[in-house]
């Protein structure tokens, strides 16, 4: 065997290992962004009310993938009308128990609700609304993580 | 060592196999050890193999091409353009899915793609002149 059938055969065993390791890649990158767009993240309950307690509300998360989705972090944003008057957020690390851990973990099709407490930190201005009807307005994102491989990634809802 | 003389025929067709395998592997190295997409292979290759995989396959593209330089030049060319530009859609992938990532991850498979032709391009070169070289210790007869 010549030197240039060697190399060519050589080439040929390393293009082979490292273009399935360029598809396999690939293809876990394309499902983890699928899955990242179809996650949802839908407000079921918002209770307020004064503006010294803070707001409840309960957001509901939704998988429709076929693969399993830990929901890592939940942070919320409080308007009212205009202007930014609280927030809140609650963290995967900052839960006590390993019950209340597991349910961050979406199965499959499965959907959690996750209640967040929203603090208002600017009571003054939400005080001077007085009686009229407050336009609350509730914004936020997630953060989950798909794939040990891949890096915790955060979604707008 | 005998050198064999290949029929123009069939010195185009190594180059031609030459370029495309080379290619394929070219991509693949830089995508095995990239950011983006390192930890999610099938085999895990550490980032300390990437410049001296790109010079391996350039050595190699030389040594395909019973050491002739030019023709080693070209398929090098032929091969970054092509490696970095499937490297670079890997990247882009999930942007021709997903529409939130759409200017994002395409934007960054051409930064990236076009990172991997330079990479390519300038670690084989240094191949090839090293499988000439040690061709011209080993093989004076051929310089």
């Amino acid at each position: 065997m010549t030197f240039p059938r060697v190399a060519l055969a050589l080439l040929g065993i390393l293009a082979l290992v490292l273009g399935v390791n360029l598809v396999s890649a690939t293809n876990r990158f394309v499902t983890a962004y699928d899955a990242y767009d179809a996650v949802r993240l839908e407000m079921t309950e918002f209770e307020y009310s004064s503006p010294e307690e803070p707001v409840r509300t309960v957001v509901t998360i939704t998988n429709p993938t076929d693969i399993t989705v830990e929901v890592r972090a939940i942070e919320l944003k409080l308007d009212a009308g205009i202007r930014r008057v609280g927030g809140g957020e609650t963290r995967i690390e900052r839960l006590d128990s390993q019950d209340k851990r597991d349910q961050f973990s979406l199965a499959p099709g499965e959907s959690q609700q996750f209640e967040v407490i929203l603090n208002i930190d600017d009571r003054t201005y939400v005080q001077a609304l007085g009686d009229v009807e407050i336009d609350w307005e509730v914004t936020g994102r997630f953060m989950v993580k798909l794939d040990e491989g891949i890096d915790e990634e955060w979604i707008t809802a | 060592m005998m050198q064999r003389e290949y029929s123009p025929a069939r010195s185009r067709l190594i180059l031609i196999a030459s370029t495309l395998l080379a290619a394929v592997a070219s991509a693949g190295l830089v995508a095995s050890t990239s950011s983006d997409l390192q930890n999610l292979t099938a085999f895990y290759l550490s980032d300390v193999l990437l410049l001296p995989g790109l010079v391996l396959i350039g050595v190699l593209i030389a040594l395909a091409n019973d050491d002739d330089v030019a023709r080693s030049a070209v398929a090098l060319l032929v091969a970054g353009v092509l490696g970095a530009t499937i490297f670079g859609l890997a990247i882009a992938a999930p942007g021709f899915r997903v529409e939130g990532v759409q200017t994002t991850m395409i934007d960054r498979g051409t930064t990236f793609g076009l990172l991997a032709l330079l990479l390519i391009v300038l670690f084989g070169l240094a191949g090839i002149v090293i499988s000439w070289l040690a061709g011209a210790f080993l093989r004076p007869g051929r310089l």
